[in-house]
């Protein structure tokens, strides 16, 4: 219908003309083509092939996922035991000397430090020793408390054994000397005996030289 | 599986064969590669398309500019593609001027009128097969075709009369 329409805008004439020429040109045979049609369906049939060619190739595929997997397992499993092997005697064998065992950790296992022999220079010295050994004697000491319960009277509390300036002064540290007990349970003091008991006002007027009065 | 036997095959190529081919000789200067690949890619098609000559064209067309684009990529093929260069039309004793005349003047026509009066007049498309396979509407379609007639005209009354002068 439309080219109907088109031809009747077109005029005749005109129309004319161009069914004169399309003709002419109709007329005119393209060169024929020659082509293998055998060619052409076996070309169309080579997918078909080709898949079942991936097909069959596929358990190849298979066979090679398999044998890496198993391949990366199985190395694995061998660097897992050389690892083993390697840190197992590392723990076990004694080092040969404290030098070496330094050498080699820097960071030294406590198990190690145990193999290690003494050092041949001393890690204290002897003052350091000393007032270790003070330290422990102190730390052995009983309390105030434990003595004075130990002497039996919580009367005792208010006034401390008093020891006489004169009578027994305290010059060496083998005059206060604790010692254990006879049933070897509690220590026991080895001091002077107190001269007498001090109240407080002769303690202070001992300790300051001024009369307590003056002072309170 | 393909659709086509190789009776219907050889029927579909000696029927569009030469067509195809003038189809596919705007592109590139190996047509009969182009067709070739076409028709297999018809062959392999599921589902098989409604319409097989135009989806042939459409491909036909798709294929020829492949090749040509390899063309291109080879420029030692290409050499000799072009010495291998066959006549687009049959000769004939009845038409023999209009030979050179036809295939230059097709020469000369813009790409998109040249597809539509190919596939026009040899390839004996519709209206509507053609704007399916350029992507134009119908009326587009043949408005070029007209005007693309006249034109060829002209051109080959002005080689006619330059030729009896």
């Amino acid at each position: 219908m439309k080219e109907d329409r088109l031809d009747d805008v077109l005029g005749d004439s005109h129309a004319q003309e161009l069914a004169d020429v399309e003709r002419r040109l109709s007329a005119l045979e393209p060169t024929a083509v020659n082509l293998d049609t055998t060619a052409i369906l076996r070309k169309a049939t080579l997918p078909a092939e080709r898949s079942a060619a991936t097909q069959a190739t596929s358990p190849s595929w298979l066979s090679l996922g398999a044998s890496w997997t198993c391949g990366a397992l199985a190395g694995a499993l061998v660097t897992f035991v050389v690892l083993s092997r390697s840190i197992g005697p590392a723990e076990q064998q004694s080092a040969p000397s404290a030098s070496t065992v330094r050498n080699e950790t820097p960071a030294v296992d406590a198990v190690v430090v145990d193999h290690v022999a003494e050092p041949t220079q001393p890690l204290w010295s002897r003052s350091e020793l000393l007032v270790s050994t003070q330290l422990r004697q102190l730390n052995d000491r009983p309390s105030f408390e434990q003595t004075q319960l130990r002497a039996g009277s919580y009367a005792n509390l208010t006034t401390r054994p008093y020891f006489d300036p004169p009578a027994a002064p305290v010059d060496s540290a083998d005059g206060l000397r604790w010692e254990p007990a006879a049933d070897g349970r509690s220590p026991s003091i080895n001091a002077p005996t107190p001269s007498s008991r001090l109240d407080c006002d002769r303690l202070l007027q001992e300790l300051l030289g001024d009369v307590p009065n003056t002072v309170l | 599986m393909t659709h086509l036997d190789e009776r219907r095959l050889q029927e579909l190529i000696d029927a569009h064969g030469a067509a195809l081919t003038l189809y596919a000789r705007q592109w590139c200067r190996a047509p009969e590669d182009a067709v070739q690949e076409a028709l297999v890619d018809l062959l392999r098609t599921d589902p098989h398309p409604n319409d097989p000559v135009a989806w042939l064209y459409t491909t036909t067309r798709r294929r020829a500019t492949n090749v040509a684009r390899a063309e291109s990529r080879r420029a030692k093929h290409h050499r000799q593609a072009s010495q291998e260069t066959r006549g687009w039309f049959v000769p004939n004793d009845d038409h023999l001027d209009d030979l050179v005349d036809v295939e230059s003047a097709l020469a000369e026509l813009p790409p998109l009128e040249r597809q539509i009066v190919v596939a026009r007049i040899w390839g004996r498309l519709s209206f509507s097969q053609i704007a399916e396979l350029v992507e134009q509407s119908s009326s587009s379609v043949h408005r070029r075709y007209k005007r693309t007639l006249a034109e060829l005209r002209s051109v080959l009354n002005r080689q006619l009369s330059e030729a009896e002068r």
